[in-house]
């Protein structure tokens, strides 16, 4: 790969851009279906007027950097072009902007019922009791989600454990939160929501890199402009801060 | 990825991220080469903006690919490792096949030991949650990396894992440790915690 202004046209006949632009569609989409779908929609966005976007390259960064940040544009366009349409069912929509976030969470996103109350919780959607969830949420069960074939079945209320304990962590502040029971849980998300927002803009990114994403903290330190080690210490004092926050509204580790 | 904090972290849109970050300056960002003001801005439109932060975290994911020797996935029978690693094989076997049959009576030493977990570590343990690995390419990158530690090991060929791990240091609590045991060309990992 040769990081210079290479002719366009010879970017898209390059077997090793084209293996790379392939892996990450199998990396983005485990349905084969979709990632041919995606490497098609690549392909002909990169060639579209006159390969305006290879063109649009300067030459102020390496040009896999470059590409691999097109590519991943076109892939989230690609994903919101096809999945951004998808309707939720009528009968979901009757029910408020709280089934419609239920039936996003469940049926797209794969959380179970029992996270998406916790979430509900965390937005102000839904105020009532979890007794009356459970009863609430009987019809967007019966909903029809092609991505999830399992939904119309799924049961996931039964005995609600409260300590999820089967929520791996890789963070302090996960293994944290993956350790409290649901209300705490739900506290706790929001005093953490609330305390990054009140961060310097380098200190968001940073936890968000971290802890959100878990990015190493060597990879957000070079993204934000410090040394690992400025990082690192800057990260131990803000999980202080987290500490204080949450230890001042009553929230422990059990 | 931690399900709780990465929904919870992620940037909302807001008004600004109907523009979106000039994509070659996400790059920069990437590599570290944005001058201060540069950063500073777009920092600021990341902390933002869904899409470009996302743009951001899968651009970080191809590139730490790549830095791993990982830029695109081949088939296996396409890597000169793994040639270079059967020829390698196939003279050991040779040279030393006058003492196959002592070893086929003796029972192989099994060594043990207790290490700090160091990032290194971590990166390697993290890659996936398979409690098996077979990958050529990261066990010899988990033996480099014990070797470092000064664990002099003979090379295993299989790793299995008492669970998958997850970096698990508590806010508010205790230390990790690998015990790694190496037998029958098997090496078995645990992450303990100590108080």
């Amino acid at each position: 790969m040769v990081d210079n202004f290479m002719d366009p046209e010879k970017i898209l006949i390059s077997s090793d851009i084209l293996a790379r632009i392939e892996a990450i569609c199998k990396r983005h989409f485990s349905n084969e279906n979709d990632q041919n779908e995606s490497y098609v929609f690549i392909i002909d966005s990169l060639r579209a007027d006159n390969f305006k976007r290879l063109r649009a390259y300067k030459g102020k960064s390496k040009l896999t950097t470059y590409l691999y940040s097109l590519i991943n544009s076109l892939i989230i366009d690609f994903r919101r072009k096809k999945y951004g349409r998808r309707r939720i069912p009528a009968g979901v929509v009757k029910l408020g902007k709280w089934a419609e976030a239920v039936y996003r969470l469940v049926c797209w996103q794969r959380f179970s019922f029992d996270d998406a109350y916790d979430f509900l919780q965390i937005e102000g959607l839904f105020e009532g009791p979890y007794e009356q969830y459970k009863e609430e949420i009987a019809p967007i069960r019966k909903a029809p989600c092609r991505e999830n074939p399992a939904f119309q079945s799924l049961d996931e209320v039964g005995s609600r454990s409260l300590q999820n304990t089967n929520s791996p962590s890789s963070n302090p502040l996960e293994f944290l939160i993956g350790k409290l029971d649901q209300i705490r849980r739900i506290k706790a998300l929001k005093i953490i929501r609330e305390t990054t927002a009140e961060l310097s803009q380098e200190d968001q990114l940073l936890v968000r890199l971290v802890y959100g994403s878990e990015q190493s903290v060597k990879t957000a330190a070079n993204i934000i402009g410090f040394s690992a080690s400025s990082a690192r210490r800057r990260l131990k004092s803000l999980l202080n801060r987290y500490r204080e926050r949450l230890l001042s509204e009553g929230i422990r580790e059990p | 990825m931690g399900k709780w904090l990465n929904k919870t972290l992620k940037p909302t849109d807001s008004v600004e991220s109907k523009t979106h970050a000039d994509l070659e300056d996400l790059a920069r960002l990437v590599e570290g080469t944005l001058d201060n003001a540069e950063r500073n801005r777009l920092l600021r439109h990341l902390n933002r903006c869904g899409k470009c932060y996302e743009i951001l975290q899968e651009t970080l994911k191809d590139v730490s690919n790549e830095t791993s020797g990982k830029p695109a996935p081949t088939a296996w029978w396409k890597r000169k490792s793994v040639y270079a690693m059967a020829a390698s094989i196939l003279f050991i076997v040779i040279i030393g096949g006058q003492f196959v049959y002592k070893f086929r009576t003796q029972q192989f030493p099994v060594l043990s030991a207790n290490l700090a977990i160091d990032q290194e570590l971590k990166d390697i343990l993290m890659e996936d949650n398979a409690l098996q690995w077979k990958n050529v390419e990261r066990i010899e990158r988990l033996i480099s990396a014990l070797h470092k530690k000064g664990l002099q090991l003979k090379q295993f060929n299989l790793v299995v894992l008492s669970k998958p791990y997850y970096q698990t240091k508590s806010l508010f609590g205790p230390e990790e440790i690998l015990h790694i045991r190496i037998e029958n060309n098997v090496a078995y990992l645990e992450v303990k915690e100590i108080q």
